[in-house]
């Protein structure tokens, strides 16, 4: 894992000394509100309906066990003793004061954490794939350019004051689980490895209120090229993007209207004519990054393995998470295991104090003390020995957290919806319980296989729902809540935008509705065709029918 | 008030000129003009006697004054309000034209403004009067040199 400088440390401590004057002024009635909002919410910090939330950068979704052990504390203390992991890796504290917000700063720039750039018009936290560094399918391991990234765009004195937010992703494997093509830019890491590795940069990506994928404006970007080849774009785009509609301020709206062609000439002007050789990440100042991110192997044996088998025989609810919430690393005798925060009453994403302590722990005593928060709304625990996983099963179990059903339709990715965000048109948590409810038997969930629901409380897509294989949208009509349903949306391997299949259904016709797909799935699936692929190849038509004898 | 990078104030010796002030010639003086004012008065030119500053809108570009850019003694970028951050975005246009002297910022500024601008590269920021000289410097100073870069500079 990455471990700060001096000149980063200087910097967040700087940062919360700036926070700090901020919040007094402000507080002391010499900073209005109107002048207080851009500053705050460029440190994570919204104003919704229960009081002030708290955006906690978690750069490209990776943690060690003492950061956790930090939020979890800091949420103890000033909150509820509970934080929410967002579609973006970031973890949201929802029950904050104002005035003890600058003390959850210091007390996160201690474990090297911050809220800079989580919210606001400028360059948001850089997000990848969870399986950085440990996929199967990686070319090469994209965290060390994703933190190259960060450095440079970490209170970037040009981009501050965007036309709106900048989303940027980075995926270092063949399957895109970062969701490249939706961000406003995604870095692809294609070829190579250390140093000399390439990327294909994709722009004008985006959900929100006009979804679009991206368009590919290079194929073969040499890594040493990065960070001037986005400042160059960045340039183009502060310049260019709307100011006088904040709908259509998104890169993704320049970039329609231009035309990739000519959008790529003239980022390609800038790129040649800018001063951009102080960019340039040389070797040495790769190296310098990379290492924080190379990890000792860990000693398994064949025996290990075949005691985890004979395990997994012996137990089938063990058995069940093993081949759920867990996956192989390229790394052998290894796993990845999910920590599954979708279970029961708890709100997906959601994870107390204390369960936070217990999953650092583990991370510590079983893997080696990361831990990594994904897309999904799950936290993931890379490098845990075969000969561990019964006893990080147990104790997971023991929580709750060990549900085995991650990638299935009841591992809902959900916004929090109305009873956190002043923006929501519509409940998004009860609609998510209420699928999860409909759908609990984990036979019938297993044989269904690989379903992703996405839930969005309204149009601005914090759910991600147009991503979704099933999308479902919250929508407000005469003062109700109603929900428009999608399916065929992907953000994984092939991006694909999901299309609505008819009318929405009102608030309890959403989990029969799914209940309803996923019958006429199983009818019409061929071998072990996953919903996505069924769709695609069938195409809307069965499943209008559904929700026509629905609605 | 006219805070320098370095955290000073200066006094401003630079006079504004409105659009029907413009003579050409100009007489003898330190001039700022807006550059849609100095282009309407036919683009006159410094001359021995005289020092001339434009003032661009921040989302003005420098095209057109690649000629005059080298004779000018400042140019000055405006913000039309605290959150358009294009003016940002033409200070490397500035350089890249040709233009290596100092670049002031001016309109719409806040003082958690301050840093950024000077980490960009102005040389000084043009602040409504009402502001605290205390606080402006404290924001100023914040982040050091984080973010900079090197960019042409005036002769000594």
């Amino acid at each position: 894992m990455y471990q700060y400088s001096d000149h980063d440390h200087a910097l967040v401590l700087a940062r919360v000394d700036e926070f700090r004057d901020q919040t007094r002024r402000h507080l002391a009635g010499q900073l209005s509100e109107d002048d207080f909002r851009p500053l705050r919410l460029m440190n994570g910090l919204y104003i919704q309906r229960l009081g002030p939330m708290l955006r906690i950068a978690i750069p490209y979704g990776t943690l060690s066990s003492a950061q956790l052990r930090a939020l979890a504390e800091v949420a103890r203390r000033y909150d509820r003793g509970l934080g929410h992991f967002t579609t973006r890796q970031n973890m949201q504290l929802h029950h904050l004061e104002l005035s003890d917000v600058p003390e959850v700063l210091a007390d996160l720039a201690e474990v090297e954490m911050h809220a800079m750039q989580t919210s606001g018009n400028c360059i948001r936290n850089v997000t990848s794939d969870q399986l950085a560094g440990i996929a199967p399918d990686e070319v090469d391991d994209p965290r060390p350019w994703c933190e190259l990234i960060r450095q440079w765009a970490t209170l970037h004195p040009e981009f501050i004051y965007l036309p709106r937010k900048f989303k940027i992703a980075v995926s270092g494997a063949r399957y895109d689980r970062a969701a490249v093509q939706v961000h406003d830019i995604g870095l692809r890491l294609v070829e190579g490895s250390g140093h000399d590795a390439r990327f294909e940069v994709w722009v004008g990506g985006g959900l929100g209120r006009t979804p679009v994928i991206a368009e590919r404006l290079r194929s073969n970007l040499p890594g040493r090229e990065v960070l001037p080849y986005l400042e160059a774009i960045l340039r183009i785009y502060n310049r260019q993007g709307r100011r006088d509609n904040k709908n259509k301020a998104r890169i993704k709206i320049l970039v329609r209207q231009l035309g990739v062609a000519r959008f790529r000439e003239l980022v390609e002007t800038e790129y040649a004519a800018m001063a951009g050789d102080h960019l340039l990440i040389t070797e040495a100042r790769y190296a310098e990054v990379a290492r924080y991110f190379r990890r000792p192997e860990v000693a398994t044996t064949a025996a290990d393995e075949e005691q985890l088998q004979a395990e997994a025989e012996g137990d089938q609810a063990f058995a069940n998470w093993l081949r759920w919430n867990t996956e192989l690393q390229r790394q052998p005798g290894v796993r990845a295991v999910t920590v599954c925060l979708k279970n029961g009453d708890r709100q997906p994403g959601d994870i107390s104090s204390d369960e936070m302590d217990v999953v650092a722990e583990l991370a510590d005593g079983a893997g080696q003390g990361e831990i990594r928060s994904t897309h999904h709304q799950n936290l993931l625990l890379p490098d845990i020995p075969g000969s561990r996983l019964y006893a990080v099963w147990q104790a997971l179990d023991r929580l709750g957290l060990a549900h085995p059903v991650v990638g299935t339709v009841a591992d809902t990715i959900c916004c929090p919806g109305w009873k956190y965000c002043n923006l929501a048109n519509a409940e998004s948590i009860p609609v998510a319980l209420a699928v999860q409810e409909q759908l609990e038997d984990l036979d019938y969930l297993h044989d269904l296989g690989e379903v992703r629901l996405n839930i969005s409380g309204c149009m601005n897509a914090c759910g991600h729902h147009h991503v979704g294989h099933i999308g479902i949208l919250g929508v407000e009509k005469r003062g109700e809540p109603w929900y428009q349903i999608q399916v065929g949306g992907s953000s994984a391997g092939q991006v694909s935008l999901g299309k609505v299949l008819g009318p929405s259904v009102a608030q309890d016709q959403v989990a029969p509705v799914v209940a309803s797909l996923m019958e006429r799935y199983v009818a019409l699936r061929e071998g072990e065709e996953r919903f996505i692929d069924t769709v695609r190849r069938v195409g809307l038509a069965p499943f209008k029918e559904v929700l026509h004898a629905a609605a | 008030m006219l805070l320098l990078e370095e955290g000073r104030t200066a006094s401003d010796h630079w006079q504004r000129l409105a659009a029907d002030e413009v003579a050409n010639p100009l007489p003898a003086g330190d001039w700022l003009i807006h550059r849609k004012d100095w282009e309407a008065a036919g683009r006159p030119r410094p001359d021995s006697g005289t020092r001339l500053a434009l003032e661009l809108d921040g989302d003005d570009d420098p095209e057109g004054l690649e000629d005059v850019l080298p004779r000018l003694a400042l140019v000055a970028v405006r913000f039309p309000v605290a959150t358009d951050g294009r003016g940002f975005s033409l200070l490397p246009w500035l350089r890249r034209a040709g233009y290596a002297g100092p670049v002031r910022a001016t309109g719409d500024l806040r003082v958690d403004q301050l840093s950024a601008l000077r980490r960009a590269g102005f040389d000084s920021i043009e602040l409504s009067d009402d502001v605290d000289l205390e606080t402006a410097q404290r924001c100023l100073q914040r982040f050091g040199q984080h973010g900079t870069t090197p960019v042409r500079r005036a002769e000594p």
